[in-house]
C-alpha cells in the first residue's frame, strides 16, 4: 500500500511539474530592450532549428542603438516562427488569445493594420518615425522612392499614420516566371525564315545554340519592341507569336521522343493565375483587381481576360497544353505537375526557378532558360498581327499584372505588447537594416564553420578576410570605389536557401543588390528575362491594406466566392466545354459581377484616387 | 426493499434509523478510500475538460461576427444572421444534397460490407485462410488517409488499374476522380471508406458470431436446416442487437466521418458533386480569406443534425429492439 502510495504522489507531482513548466513557457516577458518577433515562416531546419540560431540575428543582437533617454543601449530580439502552412491560423489565434507578441509579421493573417489598430492591438508608430526621427534610413527610401511613400502610411479615419513598416528590395528582382525547354527549339524548331535546321548544344559545359525567333523578323514588331528593350536580338521570345513557335516545336519533341506523359505547356488548374501573369500578356489581369494607368480595373470579366481565354482555347486545341490541368488542383502554382517537368517532359512551365532548373540544365543536353512575360500579337480584335491599329510596345500591351515583381514585399506592426519597453531603441535597430552597411552586413552576418563546409569545401573566404570560424563578423569595414561588393555566392555557391536564411530573409529591411547575395551567373540569366517588366499595375498589400474595415469585409467575403466561382468554370472555356461567343460567357460575367464587383471597384478607385490624386 | 421493509417491521425501524447520506457525503467518503483512483482517473477528467468542453464555448462564434482581434468577448453579437447566409447561399443546397448523399451511401452500402464479410468469413472452415483473409482485410484501416488517397488516386486515373478494369465493360478511360457527374464521386469515396474500413469493421461481428451458442447450430442442422438457412435463422439473428446498436452509433456519426478523405480528393471540377459540410466548414475557416463565425455556424448545423440522428436512431433501436445506447 505504502509503495503504491509513493508511486500515484510521484505520478501527481511529475503532472504538476510538467504542467508548471508548460505553463511557465508561455510568458512574453523580457527586459526592456528585448523584443519578441513573431514570423510567418522560419527558414530550413537543416540549418538553423530555430530561426534565433540564424547568425545574422545574433550580429544583429551584438549592436548598441541609441534608446529613449539617448544612450546607447544593447537590444535583443528573439524570433518565433510560425510551422510550416500554420501561418495563418495562428497569426488570428495569437491575435484572438491575445497572446500575440511585440512585432508581429502582417504576411499572413486576415485582419489589416488598420482593423487592428482600431482594436488596440498595433500601436501608431508616427511620433517615433517623423518626430523622434528613428527611422531615417527608411525614410529615406520612401523618399526616394514616392510611389510606395504613398502607400506607407495608413489612413486611419482621415489620419495617415505609420502603422507598419515594409520591406523594400532596392531594384526589382523577379520572383519566378516561365521557363522553357531551349535545347528542344534548338533541335526541333526550324529557323522561321530559311527553314534550315538550328543547331545547338553544350561545349565545355557552356550552352550555345543560333535560335532566332520569327517576331525578329517582323519589321513592325522588331521596330517596335525595341524601344522598349533596344537589347533584344531576336534570340529570345518576346511575343505570342514566338511562343506558339515554340509550342509547336515543343509538340514535335515530345512526338519525336514518344513521351507518352508529355505535353508542350502546363498551366495552373484554374486555368490561370489570379495575380495575372500570362494573362498580363493580353494586356489585363486575371480574377482580381488592378491598377491601369490611374483606373482601377477588375480583370476576370473584362475583354482582355477573354481575349487570353480565346488564346488558351486555341493552344488547348493544338494540343499544346496539359490535358488533364484543371485536376492538378493540389499543386501550387509555381509547381505545377513538377515530377512530369523534372522528368524532362514538359517544354514550357511556370517555376520560381530553384526547383527545376537546377535539376535540368546540363542534365544529358537537356537546357533550360527563363522566358520574359509575353507580348500578344496574335489575339483578339485590334491585336492581330498585321493590323495596321497595331502598334506593338505601347504601354497597354506592355504586361504589368504578374507575381511580385515590385519593390515592396513583407511587413511587420509593433504591438501594445511593446508598453514600458523601449520602442525608439527597437526602432533604430530594425532602421539599421535599411541603411547600405546593415543591409550587407546582415547579408554576410556570418555562417558558421559547419554551414561553410557544407557547401564550399575548398572556399578560402574565412582565411582570405581573417574572418572567426563562427560568431559575427563583417568582410570589409569601408565601402569600395564600387560600392559594397560582398559576394555572399563565394561562400554559399548556388545554395539559395542557405543564402536567404543568413541574410534575414524573413524579416524586413532593405534589401540591397550591391551585396550580390547568391546571383551566380545561372541566377542572373534565369533573373534578366524575368525582370524585364515591372508589376506596376499590381495592387499592393500596403494599397488593399487602407480599405476601411467594412469595405476590406465587403472584399473579403466576395474575394472567396469569385475564387470558388472563378475556379468552377474558367477551364470550360480553356477546353471548350463553354463558348467564349455564345450567352456562356455573358451568364459567367453576369455571376462575377453579382459579387458586388462594380461596388468594390467603386471603393477601390476611391481609395486610389484619395491617396494618389 | 420496499415490500421487505414492510414484511418485517424491525428491519423498516432499522431502515429508518440510518441517516440517507448526500451526494457529497458519499463521495467524501469514497474519495478518502479511494483518493489512488481519483488521482488516477483525474487527468482523464482534465483531458476531456481542456480539449472537449472548453472549446465548445466556441460556438458562441456562429452567432457572432467574429474578429479574432476582438475575442469572443468583443465581436459583435449577430443573432442567426450567419446561419441566415449558410442557408440561404448559393453553396448550401448543394452541400446538403452531397453531404446527405454521401452520408446515406456510407450508412448503407458502408455499413452492410463489413456484416457479410463477417458473415462470409464465419463459414470459411480452414482456419489459416481464415485468418490470413482477416488480417489482410483491416490492414488497409491502418494505412494513413492520405496514402490511402494517393493510391486512389493511381487507381482511378486515367490508365490507372480500376480505370482500366471498367474499361472492359466500356467504360471511357478518363481520370474518374475528375469526373463530375452524378453520382460518380459518391461512389468513389463510399468505395475508399468499404475499402478501408470493412476489415477492421468486420471484427466486431466476427467476435459476436464466435460467441454465437453452438448448441443452436447444432440442433438447427440435426433439423435439416442448409449452411444457408443456419446463417439466416440462427448467425443473423443472434447478432442482431449488435448490428442496431452498431447502427444508432454510425447514424450519429455518418454526417461528421468518413469526409477526410473528400477534402483530399475535390477539386474545382468536382466541387459539384463533391464538395460536403466538411470541404464546406475547411474552405471557409482555413483557406483563402477566413470567415470564422460562418464555418462555426455550419459546424453547429453539423452537429446538430447529428445529434438529432443520434437520437432518432437510439429511439428506434428501443422501440424496435427493446434496448437502446443511453
Amino acid at each position: 500500500m505504502k509503495r503504491k502510495k509513493i508511486i500515484a504522489c510521484l505520478l501527481a507531482s511529475t503532472m504538476l511539474v510538467g504542467s508548471a513548466a508548460a505553463l511557465a513557457g508561455c510568458g512574453n516577458g523580457g527586459g526592456k530592450t528585448s523584443y519578441k518577433v513573431w514570423i510567418s515562416v522560419g527558414e530550413d531546419p537543416q540549418f538553423y532549428s530555430s530561426y534565433n540560431d540564424n547568425v545574422s540575428v545574433k550580429y544583429w543582437n551584438s549592436l548598441q542603438f541609441e534608446g529613449e533617454d539617448g544612450e546607447l543601449t544593447d537590444v535583443n530580439f528573439s524570433f518565433v516562427s510560425a510551422a510550416t502552412g500554420t501561418a495563418k491560423t495562428e497569426f488570428d489565434k495569437l491575435i484572438g488569445t491575445g497572446d500575440y507578441f511585440d512585432i508581429m509579421d502582417m504576411a499572413q493573417g486576415s485582419y489589416t493594420a488598420s482593423q487592428l489598430y482600431e482594436d488596440g492591438v498595433v500601436i501608431d508608430l508616427t511620433p517615433y518615425i517623423e518626430e523622434q526621427n528613428c527611422m531615417p534610413n527608411y525614410l529615406k527610401f520612401l523618399e526616394e522612392n514616392p510611389s510606395y511613400a504613398k502607400t506607407a502610411k495608413t489612413y486611419v479615419n482621415g489620419q495617415a499614420k505609420y502603422l507598419q513598416i515594409y520591406a523594400y528590395n532596392e531594384d526589382i528582382n523577379g520572383w519566378g516566371g516561365f521557363q522553357y525547354r531551349r535545347d528542344w527549339v534548338a533541335k526541333y524548331a526550324k529557323h522561321p525564315v530559311t527553314g534550315a535546321a538550328f543547331t545547338g548544344g553544350f561545349t565545355n559545359g557552356v550552352w550555345s545554340d543560333n535560335v532566332m525567333f520569327p517576331s525578329w523578323y517582323n519589321e513592325d514588331l522588331k521596330e517596335a519592341y525595341l524601344k522598349i528593350d533596344p537589347t533584344w536580338d531576336g534570340t529570345v521570345p518576346v511575343f505570342i507569336s514566338d511562343w506558339e513557335f515554340m509550342l509547336d516545336a515543343f509538340a514535335t519533341a515530345i512526338k519525336a521522343e514518344s513521351r507518352s506523359k508529355g505535353y508542350p505547356m502546363s498551366i495552373y488548374y484554374p486555368g490561370y493565375i489570379e495575380t495575372g501573369d500570362l494573362v498580363s500578356a493580353f494586356g489585363g489581369g486575371g480574377q482580381a483587381w488592378y491598377i491601369d494607368g490611374n483606373t482601377v480595373k477588375y480583370g476576370g470579366t473584362s475583354d482582355n481576360f477573354k481575349t487570353y481565354l480565346e488564346c488558351m482555347n486555341n493552344w488547348y486545341k493544338n494540343g499544346w497544353l496539359d490535358k488533364e490541368f484543371e485536376t492538378r488542383s493540389t499543386n501550387i502554382f509555381y509547381a505545377v505537375d513538377t515530377s512530369n517537368i523534372t522528368s524532362g517532359n514538359v517544354g514550357l512551365f511556370y517555376s520560381d526557378g530553384s526547383t527545376t532548373l537546377s535539376k535540368m540544365s546540363g542534365v544529358e543536353g537537356e537546357y533550360v532558360l527563363s522566358a520574359r512575360q509575353p507580348i500578344n500579337d496574335k489575339y483578339g480584335a485590334g491585336a492581330k498581327e498585321g493590323d495596321p491599329k497595331f502598334v506593338p510596345g505601347v504601354n497597354e500591351f506592355v504586361p504589368e499584372n504578374f507575381y511580385q515583381n515590385t519593390k515592396e514585399t513583407n511587413s511587420i506592426v509593433l504591438t501594445d505588447k511593446m508598453e514600458g519597453k523601449d520602442i525608439a531603441a527597437c526602432l533604430r535597430a530594425i532602421d539599421y537594416l535599411y541603411e547600405q552597411d546593415g543591409g550587407c552586413r546582415l547579408v554576410l552576418g556570418g555562417l558558421t564553420k559547419e554551414q561553410y563546409d557544407t557547401v564550399a569545401t575548398s572556399n578560402d573566404m574565412f582565411a582570405r578576410y581573417n574572418l572567426a570560424q563562427t560568431g559575427s563578423y563583417s568582410v570589409l569595414d569601408t565601402p569600395t570605389a564600387e560600392g559594397y561588393n560582398y559576394k555572399i555566392s563565394e561562400v554559399i555557391g548556388t545554395n539559395e536557401i542557405l543564402a536567404k536564411a543568413a541574410c534575414m530573409n524573413r524579416f524586413v529591411g532593405l534589401k540591397d543588390d550591391k551585396c550580390d547575395m547568391y546571383r551566380d551567373d545561372e541566377y542572373n540569366l534565369i533573373h534578366k528575362e524575368w525582370n524585364i517588366y515591372e508589376a506596376k499595375g499590381q495592387m499592393l498589400k500596403s494599397f488593399t491594406n487602407q480599405l476601411s474595415s467594412a469595405n476590406s469585409d465587403l472584399y473579403n467575403d466576395n474575394l472567396s466566392s469569385i475564387r470558388n466561382k472563378s475556379n468552377q468554370e474558367i477551364y470550360k472555356f480553356i477546353k471548350g466545354e463553354k463558348s467564349l461567343t455564345g450567352n456562356d460567357w455573358s451568364d459567367f460575367t453576369k455571376s462575377i459581377n453579382r459579387f458586388n464587383v462594380s461596388t468594390l471597384t467603386k471603393n477601390f478607385q476611391d481609395l486610389y484616387d484619395s491617396l494618389y490624386k | 426493499m420496499q415490500k421487505t421493509a414492510t414484511a418485517n417491521p424491525t428491519a423498516a425501524k432499522i431502515v429508518q434509523k440510518i441517516p440517507k447520506k448526500s451526494f457529497g457525503q458519499k463521495f467524501k467518503r469514497d474519495f478518502q478510500k479511494n483518493w489512488i483512483v481519483y488521482l488516477i482517473v483525474l487527468p482523464v477528467v482534465i483531458y476531456f475538460l481542456i480539449f472537449n468542453y472548453v472549446p465548445m464555448f466556441g460556438i458562441i462564434m456562429a452567432f457572432q461576427d467574429f474578429k479574432a482581434s476582438k475575442g469572443f468577448f468583443g465581436s459583435k453579437f449577430v443573432g442567426f444572421d450567419n446561419f441566415v447566409k449558410l442557408f440561404s447561399g448559393d453553396e448550401f443546397g448543394l452541400v446538403l444534397r452531397n453531404t446527405t448523399m454521401m452520408a446515406l451511401l456510407n450508412l448503407t452500402i458502408g455499413f452492410i460490407f463489413p456484416i457479410i464479410f463477417a458473415l462470409m468469413l464465419a463459414s470459411v472452415k480452414p482456419k489459416w485462410f481464415k485468418r490470413t483473409i482477416q488480417v489482410s482485410s483491416y490492414m488497409p484501416y491502418f494505412i494513413a488517409t492520405v496514402v490511402v488517397v494517393q493510391l486512389f488516386v493511381e487507381f482511378l486515373g486515367r490508365g490507372g488499374a480500376i480505370t482500366a478494369f471498367l474499361g472492359l465493360f466500356g467504360v471511357e478511360d478518363q481520370n474518374l476522380l475528375a469526373n463530375p457527374d452524378v453520382p460518380v464521386f459518391w461512389f468513389i469515396n463510399c468505395g475508399i471508406e468499404i475499402w478501408q474500413g470493412c476489415g477492421y469493421g468486420a471484427i466486431v461481428y466476427c467476435a459476436a458470431i464466435a460467441n454465437v451458442n453452438p448448441n443452436l447450430h447444432e440442433a438447427a442442422a440435426i433439423d435439416g436446416a442448409s449452411r444457408w438457412k443456419r446463417l439466416w435463422n440462427v448467425t443473423l439473428p443472434s447478432i442482431m442487437p449488435l448490428i442496431m446498436t452498431m447502427l444508432t452509433l454510425r447514424v450519429g456519426l455518418v454526417f461528421t466521418q468518413g469526409f477526410d478523405k473528400v477534402i483530399l480528393l475535390i477539386m474545382p471540377k468536382t466541387q459539384v458533386t463533391a464538395d460536403c459540410l466538411a470541404t464546406y466548414i475547411n474552405r471557409y475557416a482555413f483557406e483563402g480569406v477566413a470567415d470564422y463565425s460562418l464555418a462555426a455556424a455550419a459546424g453547429l448545423f453539423q452537429s446538430v443534425i447529428a445529434t438529432i440522428l443520434l437520437l432518432v436512431s437510439n429511439w428506434l433501436q428501443k422501440r424496435v429492439m427493446h434496448s437502446s445506447l443511453f
